[in-house]
């Protein structure tokens, strides 16, 4: 019996250390494309060198910002489905790199300050946080009740508290599943691509494009704008990150497409500009950007969100003179910078 | 807490076997603490409110056991304290189980106007606990029931393997093991036998359970008018799964149970094998068959036995054999008894529709046993022996699938229609009728016709029919070492070795072990957990 449990123990732990190391060290051969192009926001910041305008926010900023139109110091650290929480590290990390933004542009849609719907499935499983970062964000998950993002099973939270440890430091079993949809480096040529795509263009990301699109906004769905307390935290704890680093911040709405609003809730519409108009009061160092909702027509998107690229032509130039009208450091933008 | 959760495996499972031996080693009544405090926890994971109920349960049933011993020798006191337990028992199974699905139909059928009353979450593993204890009065009452410790009454009833799905256990095989000394003492073979078991009972689940889960759903999401050979496929899908996910339960209980020292009966014989219905009941569920025969069919069938030798009527092969005793002695208990089981598994038509079906089966093999042909009295030739084992077989298996397309179906409706479209009388996609049924089978030759899409399913489904087939099972791969308190014979299979502890063993269970825990992914359910 001994050498059967020996063998059965022994053979068990070194397939799961291989699978494990293996795992985190080929994400790139088998996760899906988003986690190339959170991974290239990473490769950004990390050498960041040219001082100017940081962007965060959410995926229709990652589309629609384009630093190559707007000025040399400008850099696109938007993501998929970002919230203040990923901006929050991301930003916290960008403090650390050795030179420092002049200034800070967020801008996230009203859904994403009530829904962080990807903050399992892309924020910690992609390693966008750190380990300690999600543990650290678990813990004021839990302090704070955040119904979004706690499931409520389990006693003590201690299912989603060892699935939140358990996927930021990369247990194979979760992510086996992109391995069985792409097996084995089918899709690291796909993920390469992206990632040359985002240095090249600072963090600019085509979704996919059409010419037209009616498809209704996310903010659509939201019948009331109850911001996620844990979202609301790293919202402000960002701001403040930044005041103690003396570094202005902004926020602006992207365009929404004009199919969509006449099906978004008002209500919605004004807490949400009620809630960031708070936030401005409070902090002297954060401005709201310009108009609060600009309406593009439909057929500048490519889908819900998104620009295609006609509407990137005529969205970058007028963001540009945004900037420059409300004096942003780094600046001037949309100024060629031959 | 799911067998097959990531912190069931990586945090729960590790962690109470260790404490337990920890303190075994130093104090048992320490390590029977910490199992009924880690049962309780098990239970308590899913919704700790029902946690009040289980405890209160086990306080009721104690009590009653405890009243009913008191007052042993004073009949009627006993046996109103007995009948007072298992109405309370009912009554508690029926507010949860059946109560509102009766309520919504009464206000279906237009005997109530109003908002109908919505469903009850039905608390996990109810019908189990419950079940169990009811036996323990009634044994109590007939005097068969001697342990008496607190404890080990807790631990019976909610030792965490067993607790939610089964296998019901009986307190005269359980309450002494967990009296003995030994149960609390490390024992590597146990351990190595446990978690060879455990790890083959998982991999039912997740290699082959969960897999076919979306084929067999997709199929009865929408009954009606499927093609003959997409009813087929989703059906069989149902039926494997079923057998897989259950068997699979009963097997991780059975080896988290051997881990801790205890063995527990056996649930599943290779049920699929069986070439006749008595059979297959001997096999599947088995201690759910031995339960409902040992507190439903034989309690009936000493009454009527009574009466008819009250009124002078012969008994046993003599009065089994005229059509008359044949219906009171033999159908009246059998239908009686599954039809209960088929109730027990849930409120809906289709429930008593599975259980008077098998009933009837029961009835008929009963009677073709009785009064059919008899076999020649010669040798029978091997060819001969082999058609007639297939042949019996088939049949065996058809009736069982027919029974658990009722089983699974949301409505006896529903389940009607996935039967027509498997004798080829729905349309789905294809002529529908007998040249429905002809088109099924030229494309199986290999004439392609454009909508077929379901032969990598049908492949799968033949690869997963031969595991069921050729391989031994459990009972029989651990023969030598006694996985079970039920004694087992060993049903043949087409291919026979054992387990044995050595190096071999050991690496292909690690390989397995680590497939299954790559392949864990927390949220897939038991089928038996809704029951």
């Amino acid at each position: 019996m001994r050498s059967f449990l020996i063998t059965l123990t022994a053979a068990f732990a070194a397939g799961l250390a291989f699978a494990w190391v293996w795992g985190l060290d080929h994400r790139l051969s088998y996760l899906s494309r988003d986690y190339a192009l959170l991974a290239g926001k990473d490769h950004l910041i990390d050498g960041y060198s040219r001082p100017g305008l940081a962007v965060f926010g959410d995926s229709a900023v990652m589309d629609g910002v384009q630093p190559e139109r707007l000025g040399p110091g400008v850099i696109n650290c938007a993501m998929m489905g970002c919230t203040p929480i990923e901006s929050y590290f991301l930003v916290r990390r960008l403090m650390k790199a050795p030179v420092r933004p002049r200034a800070v542009l967020l801008s996230y849609n009203a859904y994403h300050f009530v829904h962080p719907d990807f903050y399992w499935e892309n924020t910690v499983k992609f390693g966008v946080i750190s380990g300690a970062e999600a543990d650290e964000v678990f813990g004021n998950i839990v302090r704070l009740r955040d119904k979004e993002l706690l499931s409520g099973s389990g006693l003590w939270n201690l299912e989603q508290r060892l699935y939140s440890f358990l996927l930021s430091r990369g247990f194979p079993p979760y992510y086996l599943s992109s391995l069985i949809a792409e097996p084995f480096g089918v899709r690291e040529k796909e993920n390469e691509e992206a990632l040359a795509v985002i240095a090249q263009t600072r963090g600019q990301y085509y979704f996919p494009q059409a010419d037209g699109s009616k498809t209704l906004n996310a903010d659509t769905k939201l019948k009331a704008f109850t911001v996620s307390p844990v979202i609301d935290y790293y919202f402000r704890q960002t701001l403040d990150l930044l005041k103690k680093e003396n570094i202005p911040a902004y926020f602006y709405v992207m365009p929404i497409n004009g199919y969509s609003v006449p099906h978004l809730d008002p209500g919605v519409f004004r807490d949400y500009k009620a809630y960031l108009q708070g936030v401005a009061q409070a902090d002297p160092q954060f401005h709201i950007l310009s108009r609060f909702r600009t309406v593009y027509p439909w057929t500048l998107f490519s889908d819900y969100a998104h620009l295609n690229k006609k509407g990137t032509l005529r969205f970058n130039p007028e963001f540009a003179k945004i900037l420059n009208r409300a004096s942003v450091p780094g600046g001037p933008y949309g100024v060629s910078p031959h | 807490m799911l067998f097959n959760s990531v912190t069931f495996l990586v945090l729960f499972l590790p962690l109470s076997l260790l404490v337990y031996y920890l303190l075994g080693y130093f104090q048992m009544n320490a390590a029977k603490f910490w199992l009924a405090a880690l049962s309780f926890f098990f239970y308590g994971w899913w919704n700790p409110k029902f946690l009040l109920l289980l405890i209160g349960s086990i306080l009721f049933n104690y009590g009653c056991g405890y009243l009913i011993q008191v007052f042993e020798r004073k009949p009627k006191t006993s046996a109103f304290f007995l009948a007072a337990g298992i109405l309370a028992n009912l009554g508690l199974l029926f507010y949860f189980k059946y109560l509102l699905t009766l309520l919504n139909w009464f206000h279906d059928i237009g005997f109530y106007h109003g908002p109908s009353w919505g469903s009850a979450i039905l608390p996990l593993g109810i019908s189990f606990f419950t079940f169990t204890q009811i036996g323990f009065l009634i044994d109590t009452q007939g005097g068969n029931a001697h342990e008496r410790g607190f404890l080990e009454y807790v631990l019976f009833v909610t030792f965490f393997p067993h607790l939610i799905a089964g296998p019901i256990l009986h307190h005269r095989e359980i309450m002494p093991q967990f009296a003995k000394k030994e149960t609390y003492f490390l024992n590597w073979d146990n351990i190595g036998v446990g978690i060879s078991i455990f790890i083959i009972g998982l991999a039912k689940k997740v290699l082959i359970a969960d897999p076919l889960s979306p084929l067999a759903n997709d199929i009865f999401r929408h009954t009606a008018d499927k093609h003959v050979v997409e009813a087929w496929a989703g059906v069989l899908a149902y039926s494997f799964q079923l057998y897989f996910d259950f068997a699979g339960y009963s097997e991780m209980a059975l080896g988290l149970a051997r881990m801790f020292n205890v063995k527990f009966p056996a649930n599943f014989d290779s049920p699929y094998k069986s070439k006749s219905i008595i059979d297959f009941w001997q096999r599947w569920h088995i201690s759910l068959t031995r339960y409902l025969t040992l507190y439903l069919y034989n309690p009936i069938s000493l009454w009527i036995m009574r009466r008819r030798v009250e009124k002078g009527l012969p008994l046993l092969r003599g009065g089994e054999t005229t059509l008359g005793g044949f219906w009171m002695m033999l159908a009246v208990p059998t239908l009686y008894t599954m039809i209960l089981i088929g109730i027990w598994h849930g409120a809906g038509f289709q429930f008593f529709i599975f259980g008077l079906l098998h009933g009837c089966y029961l009835c008929v093999n009963h009677a073709w046993r009785l009064f059919g042909p008899k076999g020649p009295k010669g040798p029978v030739s091997p060819w001969r022996f082999r058609f007639q084992g297939a042949w019996k077989w088939a049949l065996t298996y058809l009736s069982v699938l027919i029974a658990e397309v009722f089983f699974k179906a949301k409505t006896a409706t529903d389940a009607w229609m996935l039967i027509k479209s498997m004798a080829g009388l729905g349309t789905g996609d294809s002529l529908g009728g007998p040249e429905g049924v002809i088109e099924s089978i030229l494309d199986f030759l290999g004439i392609p016709i454009p909508y077929w899409n379901y032969s990598d399913s049908l492949i799968t489904l033949a690869v997963v029919f031969a595991i069921i087939l050729i391989p031994p099972d459990v009972p029989q791969l651990f023969e030598k070492q006694e996985p079970s308190l039920t004694k087992i014979r060993s049903a043949p299979a087409f291919l026979s070795f054992q387990w044995h502890p050595n190096i071999l063993w050991g690496f292909l269970l690690a390989v397995l072990a680590l497939v299954n825990l790559l392949l864990v992914t927390g949220n897939s359910e038991f089928l038996y957990f809704r029951f």
